[in-house]
């Protein structure tokens, strides 16, 4: 059985309540609150760093460890298919190959379900390289021709498909995947009990530390991107934006979710080993084990009468999108979704047969 | 695993003045704490008797096995020569004529010392085979996982060796054959030696000290080579890592030109 760090839950839960909120605003108002771009980039770095915990549990079991890739690998094939899926029947066909966090999570798993051996510096470097290439490859593929009104669109052509997969879809290897990569390398730091591990000292502090420094890092680039010159300002950096992802951005992000989680593993996991917050602990853990779940129900909830609304009053089913109603009911609305959600499925406990990841466990495991 | 100090018993040194008689003896009967050189605490108390001893005081009895720790077994008699010694690994009672008494104590703290160097090798070894079951793999081979284990390894091998070390410092004198022309010292060091079988469980740990020294030596070398290849793996992965960055660059540079 996964050994669950109430540290992780809690974030990975603040992830999916930050998305379900900025979607159901974004979609149905056209307003985007100013904690976008907060939720996605941690919900990226968790699934790397449960993806190490989970991995870790497996080889504590006895798992062989082509088993433990094999089970991998199909897990991230069925994340990325979901993806699809998820793109086909949420954004409908013409947003198939719009590149959403699924196909990118479903394409770190399998990525390091293979990685999983390399020396934690490696993974680093990997990363780092990601970070860096991101602005280049943006720029050599002409990253503004594929975003047309803040949207991302491309010719169904197989060069096209794989530049957006690649650089300048939604959510783009490149340099998404570094979240990823360096979620599971600061897991196998943080999460190694005993000699050499620093699970049980001071791993927390430094790892805060690092993110403590990568978001002044981030900060000083914001600072000083105005007194730059052109090439450098507007190409290596780029400002605060998620689409595309500067490296101001991901940078600030990275050293974000590292300090949430150096601080969330100090300050959380001893309080719920202790039974204390049992209530705030539960929610999260039910958010934190669904979050696939309702990473996709939401959308549906949220769309699919719109598109079908909006088709049976003008033909047209994204007639009402970003102008369905006001900012304040779109806020009401994903409270609400949100709140029945925490009801439904600690209802259903931890018997989870209606869910994706129950799904993804009877397919892959 | 317990350490005993390296300082080894050969001739044991008086650390106190005589501390006090014992209720029921005479007052020429007198308890002194000597040290036998394993450590701080390492001592043995000796009451030392005067005169010649027909009948033995029950007192004498009761005094010895006071002292005795539960895990030490039962003291014993050895008469030799009308001298008459009680043994425990913490106390003993010598009761000889006068005369006798500084020769028969300086055989006695020297043979106690060394079985106590040989008890704390034995303990030492008794509560580490488990340990030495789990690190056994490692001795094959290294793997990653174990990179952090590292320094308790050294720690292991760095424990045996000092043990290894404590047995072969005392080798000499627990192995040698007896003195010719014989004393009254070196016979009743050679009767204790024999009665606490000190050459037969020198060897046996010696032994034991040979199978721990064997595992953690090869289980170091493992490490050392995997370390070795570790780093140069690493070296080799940046190269790799760059070479394909490379290539991902040229192959997207002619993503984009055939988009074009």
């Amino acid at each position: 059985m996964t050994a669950r760090f109430a540290s992780i839950d809690l974030l990975r839960a603040i992830a999916i309540i930050s998305m379900v909120l900025v979607h159901f605003t974004e979609n149905l108002a056209g307003y985007t609150p100013p904690f976008a771009g907060v939720g996605a980039p941690l919900f990226i770095f968790l699934s790397g760093t449960s993806f190490f915990i989970w991995s870790e549990s497996l080889v504590a079991s006895g798992r062989a460890d082509a088993a433990i890739t094999q089970t991998s690998v199909r897990r991230g094939l069925f994340i990325f298919a979901a993806g699809f899926a998820f793109n086909l029947f949420v954004w409908l066909p013409e947003d198939i190959f719009n590149w959403d966090v699924l196909t990118l999570i479903g394409s770190a798993l399998v990525l390091l379900a293979f990685m999983r051996h390399l020396p934690r510096e490696v993974l680093l470097l990997i990363g780092a390289v990601l970070l860096l290439l991101a602005p280049i490859m943006r720029s050599m593929a002409d990253y503004g021709q594929y975003w047309e009104n803040r949207h991302f669109e491309c010719d169904l052509t197989i060069s096209d498909v794989l530049i957006g997969y690649l650089v300048t879809g939604y959510f783009p290897l490149v340099p998404w995947l570094a979240l990823s990569f360096l979620g599971y390398a600061t897991a196998s730091r943080l999460f190694v009990q005993g000699p050499g591990g620093t699970g049980g000292g001071s791993g927390w502090l430094r790892l805060a530390a690092i993110g403590l420094a990568l978001v002044a890092v981030s900060v000083v680039l914001l600072a000083v991107r105005p007194f730059l010159a052109g090439p450098v300002a507007a190409g290596l950096l780029g400002g605060w934006t998620m689409f595309p992802p500067t490296t101001e951005y991901m940078v600030g992000m990275l050293g974000a979710a590292m300090l949430s989680l150096g601080l969330a593993h100090r300050f959380v996991d001893p309080l719920a080993q202790a039974g204390r917050l049992p209530r705030l602990v539960g929610i999260a853990r039910t958010m934190s084990q669904y979050s696939l779940t309702i990473y996709v129900v939401h959308h549906v909830v949220h769309l699919w009468p719109l598109w079908v609304y909006g088709y049976s009053e003008t033909g047209e089913p994204t007639a009402y999108w970003m102008r369905a109603t006001s900012v304040g009911m779109s806020f009401a609305l994903a409270g609400a979704f949100l709140l029945a959600c925490v009801l439904v499925l600690r209802a259903i406990g931890s018997r989870r047969p209606f869910s994706l990841e129950a799904l993804m466990r009877w397919v892959c495991d | 695993m317990k350490e005993p100090d390296h300082r080894a018993a050969s001739d044991g040194n008086r650390s106190a003045a005589p501390v006090t008689g014992v209720e029921g003896l005479p007052a020429s009967a007198i308890v002194e704490r000597l040290s036998i050189g394993i450590g701080n605490d390492d001592a043995i108390e000796i009451l030392s008797m005067p005169g010649e001893h027909l009948e033995i005081p029950r007192a004498v009895d009761a005094w010895v096995d006071a002292g005795a720790g539960a895990d030490e077994g039962p003291s014993f008699w050895m008469a030799f020569q009308g001298c008459r010694i009680r043994w425990s690994p913490s106390r003993c009672a010598i009761l000889a004529p006068a005369d006798r008494l500084g020769p028969i104590r300086g055989a006695v703290i020297e043979v106690s010392g060394h079985d106590r160097i040989v008890r704390q090798v034995e303990r030492s070894f008794e509560a580490t085979w488990p340990e030495l079951d789990a690190d056994a793999s490692l001795a094959f081979e290294f793997e990653e996982r174990a990179v952090r284990r590292r320094g308790e390894l050294r720690d292991r091998l760095r424990r045996v060796l000092h043990l290894r070390a404590l047995l072969a410092r005392i080798a000499p004198v627990v192995l040698a054959p007896p003195i010719y022309p014989p004393t009254l010292a070196s016979q009743v060091a050679d009767r204790l030696r024999e009665r606490l079988r000190l050459v037969a469980r020198h060897d046996a740990a010696s032994l034991q000290a040979d199978v721990f020294r064997d595992t953690y030596d090869m289980c170091g070398q493992r490490a050392s080579d995997f370390m070795l290849a570790r780093a140069g793996n690493r070296l080799e992965w940046v190269v790799i890592v760059l070479l394909a960055t490379q290539l991902l660059l040229w192959m997207f540079e002619y993503l984009v030109m055939a988009g074009q």
